[in-house]
């Protein structure tokens, strides 16, 4: 029966049943958020080109076999760099302008060394067909043998010692890097297939002309020549080069250095040598002929070393060594700043009558290395000058590569390490026939050297964002980041320390890692964490169909106020001029 | 990487007229969000209003009352009554009205209301003046700020709307806002799970009425937790005062020096807003016994 | 069953047996026996239903109107300055169209300050949409309480039942309290509807366009002239039912009448014995009772005064700057009549004071004598 009008309550009162999607609010906005993820400027830092962030964040869910995964796309040697890597990655962590840099090399030692305790490297998947050699098996040497294999080459090592491992066995000190790790990253790296050949001194009869088989050599040999300085007295006994000193300690074949030790220099070498010193009993002096500041070696070892018991004096240098009634007599200077020299650095030179003396069982000088001369005869000339090498460290002309200390790059473990990367892949492309220049486009990382080798096994066409532009530190929003300290780690006290070779750096425990971790804003790559859906007012933000793809703006909906790039800490989403 | 693969369904609809950037926007997609399909809302004239649409078109997905201005408590109390008459016991009843809603002319209903202890959720979206109809002061007005009716600054002070229902020894009341998302949400569910009246304060930037960019709502309100201005903590039964998350202390002006209608204030002002922010954390913490607990 | 109760007594005794839901109420003198009465009754649980003791009468009616329309069947009551406090909420009610039941006991509007019977609150909110029926006596109340439910519920709008303080609210006379059997077969089970359905969700009263608004208020004009016909079909019915009947206009001895007194409330009663008294002094005098004011009975009231040359109003209330509002009302209504009528307005009573026959022979005397009518009203007061 139907009802009047009047009383039809379907009728009688208004009720909007329609949605107000009708109005495409869209119209309103003139800017329009831009989804872009960004290089993380940790990563543009890291020479080796590590995805940092990815890793983090693979460890922070739990995903330590990810993470570890993930640092081997470019570093074989996680447990290494995150014992002694001067990580450079820190010093650009933009959450130094928040609070603290994140502990990156903290969280890369766990990793690894979970690594070490459970995982190996994958096999090749494809074989090249091509065989390379690998001379000096250092960190660079390593790398290079392992990034290689991967290629699908065929890779020998060859090797001057017994054992593998170069600056890593025999320069830096267990109490920095346990032996122990060493062996098991050299190992797991030689699990791949990888063969070698010990006792291999390169200038020795028949040694080039065995290379000569293969269709690229790249040469690793470090820097293992010492620089003199040119005063009176260095050829006396008593007066050692660092490198030697802390070889032979390395080596087992010293326990014991004559009295009280004076060091001479400014860097890793010295300061390693200083507290291997210590470690010998003796009583240990550090001069260095410029500002504690302007020393070379990174001030969390100084720092140690100073806790350890030895003493630093700057800006002084020995001028000249005599023999003393069984002792050195050292005859020092005070310096006096210049002007700077071609590193840029200010040069001091010795002050007119500042002369004083100090009495020391032994003289340990380490102001630097050479390249170690070996005759070529129709092959690359070696040394003593680091060798010249094209863009991508090739030997002109040659089917030779060079890397590590012998190449021109800074003489830090991680630039070694991406050289041997380099190099693989540079040897790869030339016994391919490939343009490196073509293919550098694609996988370099940022404006520097590192370039991603993932990215390139992954055989994509264009390269990732995460590659490219870096974030700043504008595009972070700080003001999200749950503040926390950066946590410290355990260490042996200066007394244990110092007593003897054990690690003195602790293991990161869950907990640490937890915190690093969790400090880490994943920079520049979207996690999905989905902000910028939940705060959009117009829910005009279109989140990905599958987890790990990218979210766009509804642009029928999207008013342009930019709270999904306010509220993105990343810094993946900025707002454009929308049309 | 953490996918998120679930989303609970969106309550609130897009093409609605908030200005950009609105915060109170914001919150009420929030909100809505975790109240879920199976409730009835109860608006009244506000920015609230506005944003759910004009005949014949609605931005909610759930069943909506627009009620007077100063009854949103009544209004809800009536549905929530009738839906118990009729037999119907698990739908909740959610009111949002605005500070003017809730501060002035409706507290009289809402405190009978609460005092009634009647059974709905009452959300206060505070934008600090009524913005629906401009920018006029009203008592959730901080002091100091300008509006349009107190063009040389506000001289009173904002009025204490927690304290206000917690002598009502209502069984739930919590302050929230966007900056904290999950903390709002999670509030409402708490809310949904209870009985009673249950009375949320949430914190809604204007950007047009505080004078500030389109997208710092939701800035301005984690600096307003963070600087103490407005801190976040429950209620419950009018004694059991918990605080939710342990604010990093920054100064107020961190907060000021976010919107203009704070620009003119001296240091003399600001540190009378210090001291007021000082000594609401202070007496937070005395009635907390120093607790912090997230919602649970 | 027979009670010797008081009006505020016998509506409350309709709410009860109409099965009401919600009841939001707050006290006000004389009100107040109303409240208690069903709150005694909640105690006991004898009521049904739930009540709201609410803080003041604007949130009783928001309750209502709130309840109502989630489908609830609802009931306040008031007066004067809780009424005046309630206006904003009755057009809302009305607007909204939510059969919401209302008890308005009269009572004089502050300032100043006075608790006796005037007809100046209720008939102050006949601009609001709601039905305005004003009762004689108890049994009135309680018979329109009934029938207010069954009229609201009919036409979607609400009703007010008006009685006023103390002659009635609280004055005690016999009254039938009908059986709760009879009264489920007048008034149906609860089926008012429900705005709020979650499976079919809408936004109910939002803000519309200029014209939307004058549609829906033309839809509600249309409705208080239908309920004109239900109000009458009702109380036919209820007269089958229960054997009592009010109509909206009730006409008493006007078939010879040459003057027409037109009284509501309880002015009628008095009247009837002041009607007695006259047509025994010879005067051909008829009464007349509005009982229904709004919607207005226009039709029903020409039929019965056309040709009549003289009527007399009286008004226990007052529009100030005016005169009383029935007399208003019914000389607008009266302006297509084929016969010019007098029509004079006489206000008495205001305040709460009485009206007694001697003042009802006098004011017929008055309007029998004048050669024409004034402008305002003739004020009476006892002395007068």
């Amino acid at each position: 029966m139907s009802q009047p009008r009047c009383i039809d309550p379907e009728k009688i009162i208004p009720i909007s049943r329609s949605t107000t999607g009708v109005f495409k609010t869209g119209t309103w906005g003139g800017h329009f958020p831009e989804y872009r993820e960004k290089l993380s400027t940790c990563r543009g830092a890291c020479p080796a080109g590590e995805d940092i962030p990815s890793y983090i964040a693979l460890a922070r869910d739990g995903d330590l076999e990810g993470a570890f995964y993930k640092i081997a796309q470019e570093n074989p040697l996680p447990s290494v760099c995150g014992r002694v890597c001067y990580h450079p990655c820190e010093q650009d962590c933009l959450r130094r302008d928040v609070d603290e840099a994140v502990p990156i090399h903290r969280v890369e030692r766990f990793v690894g060394d979970y690594g070490l305790d459970n995982l190996s490297f994958p096999e090749p998947i494809k074989s090249a067909g091509a065989a390379v050699a690998v001379v000096g098996s250092g960190p660079a040497g390593l790398s290079c043998a392992y990034h290689a294999r991967r290629l699908g080459c065929d890779v020998t090592i060859f090797e001057e010692r017994e054992l593998l491992g170069g600056m890593m066995r025999l320069g830096i000190p267990a109490y920095r890097l346990p032996r122990a790790i060493v062996d098991r990253s050299v190992a797991m790296i030689l699990a791949t297939g990888i063969k070698t050949r010990s006792g291999f001194r390169l200038g020795d009869a028949g040694t080039w002309e065995e290379l000569d088989r293969f269709d690229a050599v790249f040469l690793a040999l470090g820097a293992q020549g010492a620089l003199t300085p040119p005063f009176p007295g260095i050829e006396l006994s008593g007066v050692i080069g660092g490198l030697e000193f802390l070889k032979q300690v390395n080596m087992g074949q010293r326990s014991e250095v004559k009295g009280s030790v004076v060091v001479m220099g400014g860097g890793n070498t010295a300061i390693d040598a200083a507290r291997v010193a210590l470690r010998l009993g003796a009583e240990t002096t550090i001069l260095y002929r410029r500002s504690r500041q302007e020393m070379p070696a990174s001030a969390e070892e100084i720092s140690d070393a100073l806790r350890e018991g030895a003493a630093l004096l700057e800006r002084a240098l020995p001028v000249g060594v005599e023999s003393a009634n069984g002792d050195l007599k050292i005859t020092c200077a005070r310096t006096e700043a210049g002007n700077a020299d071609e590193s840029g650095r200010l040069s001091y030179a010795p002050l007119e009558g500042s002369e004083f003396t100090l009495t020391a069982g032994t003289l340990i000088v380490a102001v630097g290395q050479s390249v170690e001369v070996i005759c070529g005869g129709g092959r690359p000339a070696i040394g003593p000058q680091p060798m010249t090498v094209e863009p991508f460290l090739r030997i002109a002309g040659q089917n030779y590569f060079a890397g590590g200390d012998m190449a021109p790059i800074p003489r830090r473990l991680c630039d070694a390490i991406a050289s041997g990367k380099l190099a693989a892949l540079s040897m790869s492309a030339m016994i391919g026939g490939l343009d490196m220049e073509t293919i550098w486009s694609r996988v370099n990382v940022g404006r520097g050297g590192a370039f991603s080798m993932e990215e390139y096994l992954s055989g994509k066409e264009s390269p990732s964002p995460r590659l490219k532009e870096a974030v700043t530190a504008a595009q972070i929003k700080p003001e999200w980041l749950a503040g926390s300290p950066r946590p410290e780690p355990s260490r042996l006290s200066a007394r244990e320390a110092a007593r003897g070779f054990d690690e003195v750096v602790g293991d990161p425990s869950p907990e640490e890692l937890a915190a690093s971790c969790g400090q880490c804003v994943t920079c520049g790559s979207c996690i999905g964490c989905d902000r910028c859906y939940l705060f959009c007012p117009e829910i005009a933000v279109i989140p990905p169909e599958e987890p790990g793809g990218a979210y766009s703006g509804n642009r029928e909906y999207c008013k342009g106020c930019g709270v999904c790039a306010a509220v993105c800490p990343r810094g993946v989403i900025t707002m454009g001029e929308g049309t | 990487m953490t996918p998120n693969t679930s989303r609970p369904q969106e309550i609130l609809r897009s093409g609605h007229a908030a200005c950009p950037g609105c915060g109170l926007a914001i919150g009420m997609r929030l909100v809505l969000r975790a109240l879920g399909r199976r409730a009835v809302v109860v608006v009244v004239p506000s920015c609230v209003a506005v944003v759910t649409g004009p005949y014949p078109c609605s931005a909610m997905e759930v069943p909506v009352f627009h009620s007077a201005f100063e009854i949103a408590a009544p209004t809800a109390a009536g549905i929530a009554n009738a839906m118990k008459v009729r037999g119907v016991n698990d739908i909740p009843v959610l009111a949002f009205a605005g500070d003017g809603g809730t501060f002035d002319i409706g507290l009289q209903s809402l405190s009978g209301a609460a005092d009634r202890n009647e059974d709905f959720i009452y959300v206060c979206m505070d934008n600090e003046a009524y913005m629906n109809t401009g920018i006029q002061v009203s008592s959730a007005t901080p002091q100091f700020v300008w509006t349009g009716t107190s063009p040389a600054g506000n001289t009173r002070r904002k009025k204490k709307i927690m304290e206000i229902m917690a002598a009502h020894r209502i069984p739930y009341a919590a302050t929230a806002c966007i900056g904290f998302p999950e903390d709002l949400m999670a509030k409402v569910e708490k809310a949904k799970g209870m009985r009673g009246t249950r009375f949320l304060h949430l914190l809604s930037p204007c950007p047009t009425g505080w004078k500030m960019a389109e997208d710092m709502s939701p800035k301005a309100t984690l600096t307003a937790v963070e600087t103490n201005i407005f801190p976040l903590y429950e209620i419950v039964d009018g004694l059991e005062y918990t605080i939710n998350y342990r604010s990093k202390g920054l100064p107020v002006e961190r907060y000021l020096a976010l919107q203009g209608r704070y620009k003119h204030l001296g240091p003399e002002e600001i540190k009378v807003v210090q001291a007021e922010a000082d000594r609401t954390w202070a007496d937070l913490e005395t009635r907390s016994h120093g607790i912090v607990s997230p919602v649970a | 069953m027979k009670k010797f109760i008081t009006g505020n007594h016998s509506v409350a005794e309709a709410v009860r047996l109409c099965r009401t839901q919600i009841v939001a109420a707050y006290p006000i003198t004389p009100q107040t026996p109303i409240y208690e009465k069903l709150a005694e009754w909640d105690a006991k649980k004898e009521l049904g239903g739930m009540m709201m003791r609410v803080e003041s009468e604007h949130s009783a009616m928001a309750a209502c109107l709130s309840a109502s329309l989630a489908g609830a069947r609802t009931f306040t009551a008031t007066s004067s300055q809780g009424l005046a406090l309630m206006h904003e909420m009755l057009f809302f009610a009305a607007g909204c169209r939510t059969p919401v039941v209302m008890a308005c006991v009269n009572r004089t509007l502050a300032g100043p300050w006075a608790f006796w019977s005037d007809q100046t609150d209720t008939l102050s909110e006949r601009e609001t949409g709601w039905i305005q029926i004003y009762c004689e006596d108890n049994q009135e109340a309680l018979d329109s309480v009934i029938q207010a439910y069954r009229i609201a519920e009919k036409v979607l709008l609400p009703c007010m039942v008006i009685i006023e303080g103390h002659f009635i609210s609280h004055f005690m006379e016999p009254v039938e309290v009908p059986d709760q059997e009879l009264v489920d077969s007048f008034v149906p089970p609860v089926a008012i509807p429900n705005r709020f359905d979650v499976d079919n969700p809408g936004f109910a009263v939002p803000v519309v366009s200029q014209k939307e608004y004058f549609h829906y208020r033309q839809l509600m004009q249309e409705a208080m002239d239908y309920s004109l016909g239900i109000i009458a079909q009702v109380d036919a019915e209820f007269r089958e039912t229960f054997g009592r009947g009010y109509s909206l206009v009730e006409a008493v001895q006007m078939e010879d009448a040459e003057l027409a007194l037109v009284t509501t409330a309880t002015i009628t009663s008095t009247a009837r014995v002041a009607l007695k008294r006259l047509r025994e002094k010879g005067y051909k005098v008829g009464l007349v009772k509005i009982r229904v004011f709004r919607p207005f009975p226009v039709k029903a009231l020409r039929e019965i005064l056309d040709g009549i040359p003289r009527i007399a109003v009286i008004d226990r209330n007052i529009s100030l700057g005016r005169e009383g509002i029935f007399c208003s009302e019914l000389k607008a209504a009266l302006i297509h009549s084929p016969a010019p009528h007098l029509v004079q307005g006489y206000v008495a009573g205001i305040g709460g004071t009485n009206v007694d026959p001697e003042l009802i022979e006098r004011i017929v005397a008055d309007a029998l004598a004048r050669k024409e009518a004034t402008d305002g009203p003739i004020i009476m007061t006892e002395e007068s």
